[in-house]
């Protein structure tokens, strides 16, 4: 997957120490990094799942989930990685159960959902794309937002997923074809 | 060799970086020479252009902490070292405890299909549970798509706890794999009653409820 937002080294010290603290069990620390990274999991269980509310869910899941398995994080990875993963992990489960008993799509359209702080593109070309990408079928939204968003190789996305290479391949495929569509390109 | 249809179908995997130097070199040379698939190639670049800088945070529009931290128990009864030898034995308990409700959960499933061979009333699911719709004529057919979900689901279950199988006690191993094998064997016996009837919808639940066990019980074997 892509690297994340590297943190300089006072920060990587600083964010191992609230690590620490959250890791024997101090609350307030364990709020701060939600507070630092809770942005970047909505956003990501948002495009996932492509439905506020459930994003919302979601998000709050994996936070719960961070808590409870905090004692195996070794370190090894910057914490908002090893988070990132819970996140992406949660969100696939999640959606493979939901896909078998639902066999549908709760795609928003409230654009209100994708506001951000921080928008270096157009707002009107964004917010067509993260439309467009949540009005995806659940594998190919899942496939796109995972490659052509996040970074993740086919690999990787088949690994998580549980699928072939070959199947994400052909989903992505399918996304970029229905993106196309959507956005009349 | 190479041809418009198959480079024009490589190309997801040019614009991604995906393809090895010669096939890259392949492509090259028929892009200079096609319109159309360098307009498919431009198009594929813009649009990765566009993913690429959606921005990385989006703030919820609630708050959502309390509700996280709300769930939050005491960290001492939570933190599960790599090897917590003074944990074997309550995980070994917990483990038991859920192997006696399978067993009975599982044997109950199989009379249940054994018995009525479907031709029941279709029995009532939870509130919260939609399962595939069972198609008049076939709901063996109508339930495959399901069950290749839950079949990746518990591929992808079954390789993540076989690597964390070294983290768990002797003990846990032991009772998660003959539960398993009961719930094999509850599938398999599910399936020879749906292959018998495969109208029924009730033996279709069943085929569900009996995946949900299996499912739940790897997502709760890796959380072990």
């Amino acid at each position: 997957m892509a690297t994340l937002l590297a943190d300089p080294p006072e920060r990587t010290a600083a964010a191992a120490s609230v690590v620490r603290r959250a890791q024997e069990g101090d609350t307030a620390a364990f709020e701060q990094l939600y507070r630092e990274n809770l942005n970047r999991v909505y956003a990501l269980c948002l495009r996932l799942c492509g439905d506020a509310v459930k994003a919302e869910e979601h998000t709050q899941d994996v936070f719960v989930r961070a808590w409870e398995r905090l004692g195996s994080f070794e370190g090894k990875s910057a914490f908002s990685t090893w988070l990132h993963r819970i996140a992406v992990n949660l969100v696939l489960g999640e959606r493979r159960s939901e896909g078998v008993r639902a066999m549908k799509v709760f795609a928003t359209d409230d654009l209100e959902a994708y506001e951000s702080p921080v928008n270096p593109r157009d707002p009107g070309e964004r917010l067509d794309l993260e439309r467009a990408i949540a009005k995806l079928p659940p594998g190919a939204r899942k496939v796109f937002v995972l490659h052509d968003v996040e970074g993740y190789r086919h690999e990787e996305i088949a690994r998580m997923s549980g699928s072939a290479v070959g199947t994400c391949k052909a989903q992505l495929h399918r996304a970029r074809r229905l993106l196309r569509e959507a956005l009349g390109l | 060799m190479t041809t418009h249809a198959s480079v024009f179908a490589r190309l997801d995997d040019y614009v991604g970086g995906e393809l090895s130097e010669g096939e890259r070199r392949a492509v090259r040379a028929h892009l200079e020479g096609c319109g159309e698939c360098r307009a498919e190639e431009a198009w594929l670049r813009s649009l990765l252009d566009q993913a690429r800088f959606l921005p990385r945070e989006v703030a919820p529009a609630r708050e959502l902490w309390s509700g996280v931290a709300a769930r939050l128990e005491p960290r001492d009864e939570k933190v599960i070292p790599l090897r917590p030898r003074s944990l074997q034995l309550p995980r070994w308990m917990l483990a038991a405890a859920a192997a006696v409700v399978l067993v009975v959960a599982s044997s109950a499933i199989t009379a249940r299909v054994v018995g009525t061979a479907g031709r029941g009333p279709v029995a009532v699911l939870p509130s919260n549970t939609a399962r595939p719709a069972a198609v008049e004529g076939s709901a063996l057919a109508a339930f495959r798509p399901g069950e290749v979900e839950y079949e990746k689901a518990i591929a992808e279950l079954t390789a993540v706890l076989q690597t964390q199988r070294d983290r768990l006690a002797p003990e846990t191993v032991a009772t998660l794999e003959a539960n398993l094998r009961i719930i094999d064997e509850a599938i398999r016996q599910s399936k020879a009653a749906l292959r018998a009837d495969p109208n029924s919808r009730e033996l279709t639940q069943m085929l569900a409820d009996v995946y949900d066990t299996k499912v739940e019980m790897l997502q709760r074997a890796v959380q072990l």
